[in-house]
């Protein structure tokens, strides 16, 4: 019987040994259990997650980012990063800027080369339009601007203004979409993502606290298995759809 | 030898038909000039020996051999499929031959044409299609006698175009074609009402089943609870309770369903798309580079588990999408609608996901059905199951034979929160990654109080050549 699970009767062991809330009816079909790849991960919504993660706590947006107080008390706790540590005078606690937000100036710096960007046609929203300067925030951001900022844009923007390892991993990140995305893929090079995204979160892990992971920054990689078993990924992600949804709302 | 024969034979064809002359001869087919210029007979037939015929040309439709003239040609390449959209419809509006004749042919197998290269045996299509037979009868119709650029189906067809683009009502569709009929010529055809037209328009196979559901997602009114009042579940009445008296019960809740069986097949009655149905297998695919799901583990993979299936290439592969919207913009009320769309994974890229071959069966808000999208989902895996089992007799009209049409859904598309919801594995919590499963180490911060991958990345280095890269960066 299906929909009979409802939010207070659990499988037993739900959230311990499992995470499994009821038997798919996709499984009625009965080649479904021998399908490879059944659900894809949706490459857009990780990619938009994933930049959003980045550069709201690169920029240190106020309420979005990762490296908050509460991040610097686990930091406490699970890691051994002495210099990022909240610092207690005898009246306040002093939050010690990390290493991988920038500073004011900077900041302001790369606000003010988005302002002035100006893209080819069709290849994005104008982006100069989303700055604030004043809020020291990006307004309305689509995930497609997100996908163009990740893939192109990160690598020029903190360039010089990260310490050079960070500015590594989040250039590693951008290129890992950037080959993820496109619309040839090589068998060789997936196998070589594979081994390369591992490198990269496990250099993400190093710089950034512990709260910046959450499932979306664990996601990409898998994104590599997917690509091998489904093919490229513009035939498995939501922008056809998402367009689509548009029209219908119309 | 054969060739000087042969373009002496077209010469002497192309003479014999004197619409073909104007004052300067006839059309020169040559590669160069393309049909293109009138010149004299002598001088085509130096230019064919010189040049050969331009590409394509084996009917000779300008210089009367065809039934379909240029101009209708012309137009079928503006009218693509089925889904002829509203600008195609207004641009071929404007020429003067009809394109909803052209769109009856295409689903009836009517535009002759080429079938003579077809080395496989032909045949006639099946009964289902004789339905057509009457739409076409229709089609050719004038709107009134002498009238030219319309026939009795373009007209219902435009002016419902014009009744969905800005949503008029019934009653003002009504009172339009008064309006309209009573400035057309009398003993015209336009059909006097929203009804005749909608039932005149059934034939062409757009229909939708409507089922009523449980409110709260529990159960569909359907098959053998189709008789059910109450649901079985929450005991949520069915019907609201009768005001005034009316006496037509009305449901709480209906489920519009699109069936995709008739949407299939018509993508293989168009010749447009029936000959793209078998890419996916025709491609020649360079070994180690993927261009298209076809050329993915998982395609090859159900083609080795599932032979035969994968003997036909025209059975049909889908991908399934469903995903939350507000069809009112995110600043509105709050209402979440689930459309389910599925599209064909046979088409090259250049048509895969476009949205004419994307079929959509919407599931009703106000509320996210949530874990229950399953019941919602009931018709559509019902339908599905049939056409693994059994395919419905198929006219294709490339090969112009009938087949078993199959289908096979490859896999479905979600962001993360709908994943959950169709795979069964829940995407919050402590294991949300459906691949690791149980075998990740994720925690809840103690001050964040959110599920964290912090240091759950390291077990996956296992080259050594990578950790000592690693080592290398570290330092």
């Amino acid at each position: 019987m299906f929909g009979l699970q409802s939010g207070k009767q659990k499988f037993p062991g739900f959230g311990l040994t499992h995470n499994w809330v009821k038997r798919s009816i996709f499984f009625e079909l009965p080649y479904w259990k021998t399908n490879l790849l059944r659900h894809n991960l949706d490459v857009m919504h990780i990619e938009k997650n994933m930049f959003e993660n980045i550069f709201n706590t690169v920029m240190d947006v106020k309420g979005k980012t990762k490296d908050n107080i509460k991040a610097r008390l686990d930091i406490a706790l699970y890691c051994n990063r002495k210099n990022m540590e909240l610092v207690y005078d005898e009246s306040r606690v002093a939050k010690p800027r990390a290493s991988f937000v920038l500073e004011k100036n900077a900041q302001l710096l790369v606000y003010k080369w988005l302002k002035s960007l100006r893209f080819p046609d069709g290849h994005a929203s104008n982006i100069s339009r989303l700055v604030n300067i004043e809020d020291c925030r990006l307004y309305g951001m689509k995930s497609h601007d997100c996908h163009v900022f990740m893939q192109t844009l990160i690598p020029l923007a903190f360039r010089d203004l990260l310490p050079k390892g960070i500015w590594d991993a989040l250039t590693e990140i951008s290129h890992f979409f950037r080959d993820i995305c496109s619309s040839k893929l090589n068998v060789d090079h997936i196998e070589r993502l594979q081994t390369n995204i591992v490198e990269t979160l496990c250099k993400l892990e190093m710089i950034f606290p512990p709260s910046f992971f959450d499932s979306m920054e664990h996601l990409p990689i898998h994104l590599p298995f997917e690509a091998k078993a489904g093919g490229p990924v513009q035939y498995r992600w939501m922008y056809p759809f998402e367009r689509l949804d548009i029209t219908v709302a119309m | 030898m054969d060739y000087c024969n042969g373009v002496q034979g077209f010469i002497n064809f192309a003479t014999s038909i004197p619409r073909n002359f104007t004052r300067d001869g006839i059309r020169c087919p040559c590669r160069k000039c393309q049909n293109k210029k009138y010149l004299h007979p002598d001088v085509v037939m130096m230019h064919l020996l010189h040049k050969g015929f331009m590409e394509n040309y084996q009917c000779w439709y300008a210089h009367g051999e065809v039934f379909v003239s240029e101009s209708e040609r012309r137009m079928e390449e503006t009218v693509v499929g089925s889904t002829s959209s509203a600008s195609n419809v207004h641009e071929a509006a404007n020429d003067n031959t009809n394109p909803y004749r052209n769109m009856v042919m295409d689903a009836m197998r009517m535009n002759q044409g080429n079938g003579s290269q077809c080395p496989i045996v032909e045949e006639e299509p099946n009964a289902d299609a004789a339905r057509f037979f009457d739409l076409l009868k229709d089609s050719d119709e004038p709107l009134w006698d002498g009238c030219t650029n319309h026939s009795k189906l373009s007209a219902v067809a435009q002016v419902f175009t014009i009744k969905s683009d800005h949503g008029l009502s019934e009653a003002g569709y009504d009172k339009i074609i008064e309006w309209a009929r009573s400035i057309l010529p009398e003993g015209n055809r336009l059909k006097e009402n929203f009804y005749a037209a909608k039932s005149m328009m059934k034939p062409l196979g757009l229909g939708y089943q409507k089922i009523d559901m449980c409110p709260n997602f529990c159960m569909l009114y359907y098959l053998e609870n189709a008789e059910m009042t109450e649901c079985m579940t929450c005991g949520h009445s069915r019907y609201k309770p009768r005001t005034g008296r009316g006496k037509t019960l009305v449901a709480y809740k209906k489920l519009r369903y699109f069936p995709i069986t008739p949407r299939l097949q018509r993508l293989f009655m168009s010749p447009r798309t029936a000959e793209h149905m078998t890419w996916h297998q025709a491609h020649h695919a360079v070994d180690g580079v993927m261009v298209h799901p076809s050329d993915g583990e998982a395609w090859k993979r159900f083609n080795s588990v599932h032979p035969h299936f994968s003997a036909e290439s025209r059975n049909v592969r889908l991908g399934l999408c469903t995903d939350r919207f507000n069809p009112f913009g995110s600043f509105a009320a709050p209402y979440s609608c689930w459309p389910v769309i599925l599209t064909v994974y046979n088409l090259p890229p250049g048509m895969c996901m476009r949205p004419e071959f994307m079929f959509l069966s919407i599931i009703p808000g106000p509320r996210s059905p949530g874990w229950n999208i399953d019941v919602c989902l009931r018709l559509l895996i019902d339908e599905l199951a049939q056409l693994w089992s059994s395919g419905p007799l198929t006219y294709d009209i490339s090969r112009k034979q009938n087949f078993l049409m199959r289908a096979a859904l490859m896999w479905t598309i979600n962001d993360f929160p709908a994943y959950g919801i169709l795979s069964g594995w829940s995407t919050h919590g402590k294991l949300p990654c459906p691949y690791c499963m149980e075998n990740n180490k994720a925690f809840t911060l103690a001050n964040g109080g959110k599920a964290s991958f912090f240091d759950c990345h390291r077990r996956f280095l296992s080259l050594l050549a990578t950790s000592k890269r690693f080592l290398c960066w570290q330092s």
